[in-house]
């Protein structure tokens, strides 16, 4: 995906909207930023799928050498996939954060919407003012 | 921003566990600082959060002690003549991964403390270890069950000894640094030396403990000081309110689902 089109937690967690099987479905994963400043990845807990999730809420947690950060949700919904063979090859995560660095695709809910969340350009303001 | 800190009583590793999370929210909720200085009631073995439970059979002398999985991550403590501390600062809710400063200025005051004591101490380093000493950092595997077993930049170090350890967890907006200083050797670790062992007059020591916490206070609380440019004062007040956050909390490191959660 293209990071100038998805839109992006305060804590870097990114989500974009994709096609699949006729149903719109958000994709979510972590921006090339944390994956930068997390360094030295060395485990990841993921949810199950059927998971339900909401926005501003923990999904899962990625453990660094020195520090276990909880992953926030972008969005309400139920989990419909987890990329499970993730875990095992957290590399992806900076080789390819935005395409096969995905983590977990989330059916929205009823009204949810990714109106609060921030665009690229925002984005990469808070990261450059870090 | 407000900062307290204070020598809590030893209690059990659920309840120490507890109020460490109590003490992530409280900093998250009131923008303060908090450093708790504890003992454990009874020898208990701490569990890193992504640790298998399983993994406990590798290490027989630990065996027979009362189990608790830490929020923070990293390899398994062994708490019997350990001093440890948990220090909860707020943070922005865009920040990421470790911090970094936070963990070095803890740690360098013990370097300098027990340079002061009569040791050498210093924060390993991988490219230091290998330039320096010539062994490889491979040498010491970040896969082995005990944390004090495991190498990774700015352990604090006396020669190849590790003597303290600390690790972090982020909350929304605030985040706990959780450490251990290695006191004296302990037939549930008898691979790990401590500071009774390596230092010359460290016999000493284990009869000043109260003494001994109260340095370990206020040396850390120095540290906070100069990198947080605040000004710590005495939280014993604190001690209340937090033992009641934590009674709620206490369900939730006593559950399996927790304890045995990998």
């Amino acid at each position: 995906m293209k990071p100038e089109s998805l839109r992006y937690n305060r804590s870097h967690e990114w989500v974009g909207m994709t096609e699949e099987g006729g149903e719109q479905i958000a994709v979510v994963g972590i921006s090339d930023f944390a994956v930068e400043q997390l360094t030295d990845l060395v485990y990841m807990a993921l949810p199950t799928v059927g998971q339900a999730v909401k926005a501003g809420q923990e999904f899962g947690e990625v453990e660094s050498v020195k520090a276990v950060s909880p992953l926030y949700s972008p969005v309400d919904g139920e989990v419909v996939a987890v990329h499970s063979k993730l875990a095992d090859n957290l590399e992806k995560l900076g080789e390819d954060p935005f395409g096969d660095g995905w983590i977990i695709k989330v059916k929205l809910a009823a009204g949810a919407s990714l109106d609060g969340l921030l665009d690229y350009d925002a984005y990469r303001k808070q990261c450059a003012e870090a | 921003m407000d900062a307290f800190s204070y020598i809590d009583e030893p209690r059990c590793g659920l309840m120490n566990m507890a109020i460490d999370d109590a003490m992530l929210e409280f900093a998250d909720e009131h923008r303060a600082v908090v450093l708790r200085v504890y003992r454990w009631s009874e020898p208990t073995l701490s569990l890193g959060y992504f640790q298998k439970i399983s993994d406990r059979e590798s290490h027989l002398p630990s065996s027979d002690l009362q189990m608790v999985r830490r929020a923070t991550g990293g390899g398994a403590i062994v708490h019997h003549h350990d001093l440890t501390y948990s220090l909860a600062v707020p943070q922005s809710n865009s920040s990421v991964g470790a911090a970094p400063a936070i963990y070095a200025a803890v740690h360098e005051v013990f370097v300098e403390w027990i340079a002061e004591l009569g040791l050498a101490a210093r924060q390993w380093r991988e490219t230091y270890n290998l330039q320096t000493t010539g062994v490889h950092p491979t040498a010491f595997s970040k896969s082995e069950f005990l944390c004090f077993h495991r190498r990774s930049d700015g352990d604090v170090v006396v020669g190849d000894h590790k003597v303290m350890g600390s690790a972090q967890r982020r909350g929304k907006a605030a985040l706990l640094q959780h450490g251990s200083l290695l006191i004296a050797k302990s037939d549930h670790a008898p691979s790990l030396l401590g500071l009774q062992e390596l230092l010359p007059n460290g016999a000493k020591m284990m009869a000043k403990h109260r003494l001994f916490a109260e340095e370990v206070r206020l040396r850390i609380q120095r540290g906070i000081d100069a990198l947080l440019r605040v000004r710590v004062q005495c939280g014993k007040h604190l001690n209340q309110e937090l033992q009641l956050l934590a009674s709620v909390k206490r369900a939730r490191f006593a559950a399996q689902e927790w304890r045995n959660r990998v």
